[in-house]
């Protein structure tokens, strides 16, 4: 499971592979997150503007799928984040791995 | 458990925080349902946000540095007659001036329509400069998943979806020394991207400019044929809209985010060389 912080535009953002125990928390968050029936939110801009998490499957296809906001996108389908809990689970995993003050402004 | 108001404005300085009244909180429940706003994005006003603190919140508390560790449960913007109550409950908590309360009640009204899309509508652009200057084509680089990942705004200013990321001076075997304008620009110079004080005489190429995130970052814009500028932020999709949802008619103008230095205008043409 591979974590980006979508954060930076001419370089490489930051990214890093959640170990597994914190992949099971993360993938128990998602499978519960309900779903909202409305348009998706534009993703993007300059500066923060979301985590976004690559989940392997079983036969080797990825998910992605991109929380910002309190709201989740896979797909055509957009999700209620609350509180920003899965996008900071997230985030909290790149910590010592992300620069701490970035890592902070992101959280926030 | 302390339920809170936190007013979403500032960038620089610790946003207002006040204490959330019962009769707001069954109001905002009533009200609200069960989806969150996205709230707005780039600078000034973006919404309230409901918080819960899980530290012990002091009582006259009125800004975001002195609440501790909190989460956000939900959002409020774009729907007025909620923004105006809340507005005023943070004024009769002393966390908002009048002042403040001015500039909010400006933004009540137009917040539904403030939100960051990726697609302008209307306005007018200047004339194009740049005989070769691309169309703004967004599906060449949204439509398929690995070509909006593995392409950045480098990529994007110079049209040329290489797939690889492509950073200021490693085309030409030197990548930028320093993440500065004094860096990146004469990284993409030897890339043959020239540097120009203006984007309004009549040559051949296009327009493109650099911007900085001091310190972090780089960023390119890219004009048009239709005269207005667009960009690609890193993966996330090409847009020809800055921050504040607005079209671009001049970047040095434009809603830029974290991206405060302007650098310079340049010229691109199908002979640079970017990987």
């Amino acid at each position: 499971m591979v974590v980006t912080a979508l954060v930076y535009s001419g370089i490489p953002n930051p990214s890093w592979t959640i170990p597994e125990a914190r992949a099971a928390e993360v993938s128990r968050a998602i499978a519960g997150i309900p779903r909202l029936d409305r348009d998706c939110p534009p993703q993007g801009g300059l500066g923060y503007s979301g985590v976004r998490v690559d989940i392997p499957d079983r036969g080797g296809a990825e998910r992605t799928w991109i929380f910002a906001k309190g709201v989740a996108v896979s797909g055509d389908h957009c999700y209620a984040d609350s509180g920003r809990k899965i996008e900071r689970l997230l985030l909290e995993s790149g910590r010592g791995r992300v620069d701490a003050a970035l890592l902070e402004t992101m959280l926030r | 458990m302390t339920k809170l108001v936190k007013l979403d404005v500032y960038s620089g300085r610790p946003n207002p925080v006040w204490t959330l009244s019962d009769d707001l909180s069954t109001q905002l429940s009533t009200q609200t349902g069960a989806a969150p706003s996205d709230g707005g994005q780039g600078l000034g006003y973006r919404g309230f946000k409901i918080i819960e603190s899980s530290s012990d919140v002091q009582q006259m508390a009125t800004t975001e540095d002195l609440i501790g560790d909190f989460s956000v449960t939900s959002t409020i913007f774009g729907s007025a007659d909620l923004e105006k109550s809340l507005m005023q409950s943070g004024v009769q908590a002393g966390a908002i001036d009048s002042g403040l309360a001015g500039y909010l009640a400006d933004c009540f009204g137009s917040s539904a329509s403030s939100g960051s899309s990726l697609t302008a509508s209307g306005g007018s652009c200047p004339t194009c400069g740049g005989a070769d200057a691309p169309s703004y084509d967004p599906g060449k680089w949204n439509n398929d998943p690995a070509v909006q990942r593995g392409n950045n705004c480098y990529a994007y200013a110079n049209n040329n979806p290489t797939g690889t990321f492509p950073q200021p001076g490693r085309g030409s075997g030197q990548i930028f020394a320093s993440l500065d304008c004094d860096g990146v620009r004469p990284a993409s110079e030897k890339d043959g991207l020239v540097t120009t004080s203006t984007y309004q005489a009549s040559r051949a190429g296009w327009y493109v400019a650099l911007v900085i995130w001091p310190g972090q970052d780089y960023h390119w814009y890219r004009q048009d044929d239709g005269g207005c500028w667009s960009h690609k932020p890193g993966q996330t999709p090409a847009r020809n809209t800055d921050n504040s949802g607005a079209a671009i008619s001049d970047p040095q103008q434009c809603d830029r985010g974290p991206y405060t230095t302007f650098c310079t205008f340049m010229v691109s043409s199908s002979s640079v060389t970017i990987s």
